[in-house]
């Protein structure tokens, strides 16, 4: 597969999937998405600095493997119950060639991800759903026949404000 | 209080504060209304954070003149900014003309603070510059001096504090125990500094204020509320960044390694304290490690039991509102009875290694941020104890763990084997001293 050929089609399909593995909670499946080098970054401030700034979620392949442990295999408070999420991927554009390193492709979306947790609805903060809105960027790499993510990173329209609760994928 | 009341009887609805915490040889109890009742909260904003030291912010983030940040009082919006004399004032948000707040940016940098409203322009130390179109106003108009000062303002080791009335004891006074324990935390630093870089995490809950400050010092909760994180550290230990900031190996090697040299302090005053020491071999392995410079730097000014409480790193939680966790500044600021927001400011230790400050970030990161292992499942219970309480039916929440093994300094201060309540129990004590002082 060449990347410089991947028409905007494909890499919708593509992001759709991924989309799809996360709403229906098939978490190991979305990390095999990723390359064994791939990274999961949701930057705190504008100028995505991880020197002196510390991220929402700053993932390297070991900690992207623990995320997806702690969400699949280890129950936890604020995700019992669970949250269920729907994506909404729009506004897809291909980068030009050579902003991103080697054979890999810069693909931006913006997306709305609606969460919900199940439970009582009754009780406070189950059942009542939010939106997250965000500029998701995705480096993407061809395998084989297959497309892998060597990095994604979610820009959350409001990162640094006061917000709660995203031991979600987003 | 009424002698026949029993712990598991009710209160009289008259209000009286006296009436919300019950004491005894054996009992050490709260109210439900105590963390349920806006009137309660209303009081609190009036008793507590209205005549108290509170804490607005730390000098590194307003390093130079004309640099502000904003903070609050209880619910006053404040503003701390640097004169051109290096001086640092507080005074509230808000235009003596009709009310609106003048400063809009979390933090920055203002020759001026400018009324969006009308235009009155107000100076870095907030004195009134100029009314726009003055010669609308009669010739004897009183003009105010500028935005109105907070009365008091002091800093410990860089920890900005200001109090609304000017009236009290000293800063240092009102820190008591708790400054010993903020020293320990600073004097981490090669030249005793600490700095703000990180812009700060911000995290909301529906639940009382109170729930998240004891919770700092709360150790019993770890091993229930913590299991799922306790299971990660099982199993990747310090290899995905906790920087040794939490025990781990085997299940029971944590459990052990959490009762080994801690105490939970109460301390006069109501701050808890969580007294934390390093092993020998710990404090060898790293004076021997990568960063045996830095570490035996800190022996050559410290005596090493000192170094080995620094280096264990306990938390503080000083009345009413501020902590220092791990390497973090965290404010916990009351919305309403039911509303919090905590801020946690990761701050760096001026003249440590690079490597040291990146590490303890990134171990924040794993547990503290919204998306960490740690933080929103302890948010996530002060919102179900929220909930809870409205079983108005069961009176009273239960502090009495431990209760029998305190020992009490000369001063006063109480402590206990970790994991006991000794440290909720401080901040109740003065939570009641000075709620019901009425004048």
């Amino acid at each position: 597969m060449q990347i410089l050929e991947l028409s905007r089609q494909t890499v919708e399909d593509f992001l759709f999937l991924e989309a799809e593995l996360i709403d229906s909670q098939r978490f190991e499946e979305w990390h095999a998405l990723f390359t064994p080098d791939g990274r999961y970054f949701v930057p705190l401030t504008d100028n995505e600095d991880t020197v002196h700034q510390a991220a929402i979620v700053n993932d390297d392949p070991l900690r992207l493997e623990e995320r997806v442990y702690h969400l699949a295999r280890v129950p936890f408070p604020s995700q019992s119950p669970r949250s269920r999420t729907l994506h909404l991927v729009t506004n897809v554009r291909i980068r030009p060639s050579g902003e991103g390193p080697g054979n890999t492709m810069t693909v931006v979306s913006n997306q709305l991800i609606v969460e919900m947790r199940v439970g009582d609805f009754r009780q406070v903060g189950l059942g009542e759903q939010r939106s997250f809105a965000a500029e998701v960027e995705h480096q993407l790499q061809p395998q084989g026949d297959a497309l892998k993510i060597a990095m994604k990173t979610v820009r959350l329209l409001n990162r640094g404000g006061p917000v709660s609760n995203l031991t979600f994928l987003l | 209080m009424a002698s026949s009341k029993s712990p598991i009887q009710g209160v009289g609805s008259g209000g009286d504060p006296q009436e919300l915490v019950l004491r005894g040889p054996h009992t050490f109890r709260v109210h439900t209304r105590a963390y349920s009742d806006p009137a309660i909260f209303d009081l609190e904003m009036e008793r507590i954070f209205g005549r108290t030291w509170v804490y607005v912010g730390h000098e590194s983030e307003i390093p130079q003149p004309g640099n502000y940040k904003t903070a609050h009082i209880g619910l006053q919006p404040v503003i701390v900014a640097r004169d051109d004399k290096g001086g640092i004032n507080v005074f509230y948000n808000r235009c003596r003309h009709r009310g609106s707040v003048v400063c809009r940016e979390p933090r920055g940098f203002a020759n001026n603070f400018r009324c969006p409203y009308h235009g009155w322009i107000y100076g870095k130390d907030g004195r009134l510059l100029g009314v726009s179109m003055r010669d609308g106003y009669p010739s004897d108009f009183q003009q105010p001096e500028g935005l109105q000062k907070v009365p008091c303002v002091d800093s410990y080791r860089g920890l900005i504090f200001a109090r609304a009335v000017a009236e009290g004891p000293s800063l240092v006074e009102q820190l008591g125990l708790a400054a010993t324990w903020i020293d320990r935390r600073v004097n981490m630093s090669p030249v005793g500094e600490i700095e703000l870089v990180a812009e700060p995490y911000v995290v909301e809950y529906r639940g009382n204020w109170k729930f998240m400050i004891e919770n700092i010092i709360d150790e019993y909760h770890f091993a229930f509320v913590h299991e799922p994180f306790n299971k990660l550290q099982e199993r990747y230990g310090d290899s995905t960044g906790d920087y040794g900031a939490h025990v781990s190996g085997s299940a029971k090697d944590m459990n052990q390694r959490r009762q080994a040299g801690r105490l939970s302090w109460g301390g006069v005053g109501g701050h808890g304290l969580g007294e934390r020491r390093v092993s020998d071999e710990q404090l060898d392995s790293l004076l021997a490690g990568e960063d045996g410079d830095y570490y035996q730097g800190l022996l050559e000014k410290y005596r090493r039991e000192e170094l080995a409480r620094m280096v264990g790193g306990g938390s503080v939680m000083t009345h009413p509102n501020v902590g220092m966790i791990h390497r973090q500044i965290r404010v916990v600021r009351p919305l309403a009875v039911d509303r919090t927001e905590v801020t946690i400011y990761p701050y760096e230790l001026k003249g440590a290694p690079e490597a040291d400050n990146q590490g303890w970030l990134r171990s924040q990161e794993r547990f503290y941020g919204p998306a960490g292992y740690g933080m929103p499942d302890d948010v996530e219970m002060f919102a179900l104890n929220q909930q809870g309480l409205a079983a108005q039916a069961v009176d009273w929440l239960i502090l009495e763990r431990g209760l029998d093994r305190e020992q009490v300094t000369e001063n006063g201060d109480r402590f206990a084997p970790v994991g006991g309540e000794t440290p909720l129990r401080a901040l109740w004590v003065e939570w009641l001293k000075l709620m019901s002082r009425a004048d």
